[in-house]
């Protein structure tokens, strides 16, 4: 028989039998499956201001790190994704290898925050966290380690205040926002981000997340899906699924103003490269990152390309600079199961050479 | 045909029964489908069997849901597996046991999905919206009543006494009305441009289909076959969400979007005022004034320095508050702002280098290229940093001074 199928009618009876079986299984497995939560680490609040809270992880034994770890997500997400369940987290293999472990919780805006700027994120709340670190700990400088956006935030920081950060790790971070295969900057380019802005206040969560789906709408709207049957009679696969699906639309709205600075200075200035980031009345100029940092990307993100990330090498100032190129995408490189091998030892020991 | 035999003298929720009764479609529809003519148009027994699955699906969905938690996902899966993966076991089953050719098998998809014409991308992603997605699209669709119901009323207006607000009606109605068709225009043209990337994706899925034409590389089962359709879609996507077109249509989509928007909340804030009620512009200025209010306070504390009080009352209870000794940058570290860089190759970082202490002083990498000033629409808006017209309270008097 010609052509490129060669599908009989027995296998598609085939297929749909084992479909039908898997549905089957699936409504005595959903039955079984807990209301899945996350965060497998305990935590302790140890400082807030207003919505936000830094909070200290507890590992199972005392962390040996004489210098504490700061993790500063983005503002997109929610940031128990570091510490999403126990067999993925990148929280407990730094805990497990002796690292002292914060993070700090944007919490969920509202209507009060609509004129929150990038100066309240980075230095009133990113800048109080570590400012509470460097007291409790009597230290001049912390560890930081900033996510995708939170990693942006974290270099601004790092700029402003290079004295108060010891070391500096990037994941997922662009630098760069305007290289060629990044889409999302693409659509930012043409919109009036102050029309939008003014119109919406904060900018709502859902329409986030629908931006987000629509940069693979075919994989993580439709083929997602569909492949959830595969799963349906594995408890411990339909429930890591689910969990990761809470997390996915568990998204915050946007402070509008903090929106407007960051779209209009980053995508759409491109300011790491160019110029023109300013924070209060500070203008940030990488070249004041003198501290080393370790640059991690994802080899196949599609949010934040590697050479939007590795762009860092070319404007940060320190010349202690180290890349770690990890094979997966923008959210594998914290949940997946190799990221558990690779990605907590790489930072552990790239921090244990410079512990002093 | 439709829930026949699902749930009808079952358990609810019964997975034998459900298995029984799937069992019982299936077997009929591949009964049917042995009996069938090859060749001939797709006999009504794939269209049954499509059904069917969709019943499943449908009646599986029902008997699944019931906890919040969870129901989301579910009907993401529900609508999915039964509409795309349905139609494409459909496709599969006519090329059963008979000759055919990589563009027979995009014909009949585009056939399943709609015929000529179809805009499959577009209808995809109008079929995203849902409960945690919801775009600008979708609010002006839930609001396109109430904007029918003004302009329908809009004579009305023209009625009232003229106290001289009935002309900024009409100019607001009539901006309102320009809005919809600049919604309406954009929408199409970012439509149209969807439906050019339909087309490259079925071309795409052609050239695809017609690599896995030789022995020991064609495709065994429909889930494959939708697995491919899939590469070829997000492939034929990425290039045109990646175009410069497409930045052109989204951006006059969004604008559109927030532009009606805008027009439509000031006519609700125009209405509640008038009823006395507060407005969003009012709450927006009270919560401007609070945080300009709030970082005024910090600025305040911060340049009182360690030992400040928190609070201007604390100053009375406790010592007086000492000015902080000036900060002088630390030895051997950067003393000023680094010079201009030039365009000259920077000495690679090394990887693993030694800790921070024992490095090099620091070396200063190519200047960047010339800043671009972003465009700034109109007037800079009054919350970028702070406001300098909140004075700057005075220092709280000792214990024992007067006022």
């Amino acid at each position: 028989m010609n052509g490129p199928l060669n599908i009989t009618l027995d296998d598609i009876a085939g297929e749909a039998s084992k479909f039908q079986q898997k549905l089957g299984a699936g409504l005595q497995t959903l039955r079984e499956v807990d209301d899945v939560d996350f965060g497998a680490t305990t935590r302790e609040e140890v400082w807030r201001d207003g919505k936000v809270v830094l909070y200290r992880f507890v590992g199972e034994r005392k962390p040996s790190a004489r210098i504490p770890m700061l993790i500063c997500y983005a503002l997109v997400n929610r940031p128990y994704m570091v510490d999403l369940q126990s067999d993925r987290s990148l929280v407990k293999g730094l805990l497990e290898r002796g690292e002292d472990v914060y993070i700090i919780d944007w919490g969920y805006p509202d209507r009060s925050d609509r004129f929150l700027t990038l100066e309240d994120y980075i230095e009133r709340f990113l800048g109080g966290a570590i400012d509470h670190l460097r007291r409790t700990h009597g230290l001049d400088a912390v560890n930081l380690l900033g996510i995708c956006q939170g990693g942006a935030f974290s270099l601004c920081y790092s700029a402003l205040n290079p004295d108060k950060v010891k070391n500096l790790i990037t994941m997922v971070t662009p630098v760069d926002f305007q290289t060629e295969d990044n889409m999302l900057s693409n659509w930012t380019q043409g919109m009036d981000i102050d029309l939008m802005v003014d119109t919406l206040g904060n900018v709502p969560a859902d329409m986030m997340n629908l931006c987000y789906l629509t940069l693979k709408p075919w994989r993580l709207f439709v083929q997602k899906y569909v492949g959830l049957v595969d799963i349906l009679d594995d408890r411990k696969a339909l429930e890591d699924f689910l969990r990761m699906e809470k997390w996915i639309f568990d998204s915050p709205d946007q402070a509008g103003e903090a929106f407007r600075q960051f779209i209009k200075q980053f995508y759409q200035g491109n300011g790491f490269i160019n110029g023109g980031i300013t924070i209060g009345e500070r203008e940030v100029d990488l070249g004041f990152v003198d501290m080393p940092v370790l640059n991690i990307f994802a080899e196949q993100d599609h949010l934040v390309p590697p050479d939007a990330s590795r762009a860092l090498k070319g404007v940060v100032g320190t010349t202690d600079y180290s890349e770690l190129s990890f094979k997966g995408g923008h959210i594998g490189i914290y949940v997946s199961g190799r990221a558990q091998k690779e990605v907590p030892s790489a930072i552990h020991d790239w921090l244990a050479r410079r512990a002093r | 045909m439709a829930n026949h035999g699902f749930g009808f003298g079952a358990t609810p929720g019964s997975t034998d029964e459900f298995e029984r009764l799937a069992r019982q479609y299936w077997g009929a529809w591949g009964e049917a489908l042995r009996n069938a003519v090859p060749g001939a148009a797709p006999p009504d027994p794939v269209r049954m069997g499509t059904q069917a699955w969709q019943d499943a699906l449908d009646w599986w969905t029902r008997q699944a849901t019931g906890r919040p938690a969870y129901d989301d996902t579910l009907w993401r899966f529900n609508r999915q597996a039964s509409d795309w993966y349905s139609q494409m076991q459909g496709v599969a089953a006519q090329f059963g046991g008979r000759d055919h050719s990589a563009g027979d098998v995009v014909q009949a998809w585009k056939e399943a999905l709609g015929g000529a014409g179809v805009n499959v991308f577009a209808d995809m992603l109008k079929s995203m919206a849902g409960n945690g997605v919801h775009g600008a699209e979708q609010w002006s669709e839930d609001v396109a009543p109430l904007l029918h119901a003004w302009h329908h009323e809009g004579g009305a207006w023209l009625k009232l006494p003229a106290f001289g607000f009935t002309r900024e009606h009409q100019e607001r109605a009539q901006a309102l009305a320009e809005a919809q068709l600049e919604v309406q225009e954009a929408s199409n043209a970012y439509n149209t441009l969807m439906l050019k990337s339909s087309e490259a994706a079925f071309s795409v899925f052609e050239r695809m289909l017609a690599d896995r034409e030789a022995p020991g590389l064609q495709i065994t089962s429909p889930r494959a076959l939708f697995d491919l359709w899939v590469d070829a879609a997000e492939q034929a996507y990425a290039e045109t969400a990646l175009s410069k077109e497409y930045r052109v249509a989204y951006g006059n989509l969004v604008n559109a979007q927030m532009k009606l928007r805008a027009g439509i909340q000031k006519e609700v804030e125009q209405a509640s005022a008038q009823l006395g009620m507060p407005t969003r512009s009012e709450l927006d200025g009270a919560h401007r004034k609070i945080v300009e209010l709030e970082r005024a306070l910090r600025k305040l504390r911060d340049a009182a320095g360690p030992g400040a009080p928190a609070s201007p009352g604390a100053a009375a209870r406790g010592p007086e508050a000492k000015a902080p000794p000036a900060r002088k940058p630390k030895a051997g570290k950067r003393a000023a702002k680094p010079a201009p860089r030039k365009q000259a190759a920077a000495k690679p970082a090394k990887k693993g280098a030694a800790p921070a202490g024992e490095a090099a002083p620091v070396a200063r990498k190519p200047a960047r290229k010339a800043a671009h000033k972003p465009t700034v629409r109109g007037p800079k808006s009054p919350t970028n940093g702070f406001s300098m017209s909140i004075p700057v309270a005075p220092l709280p008097l000792a214990p024992g001074d007067d006022a």
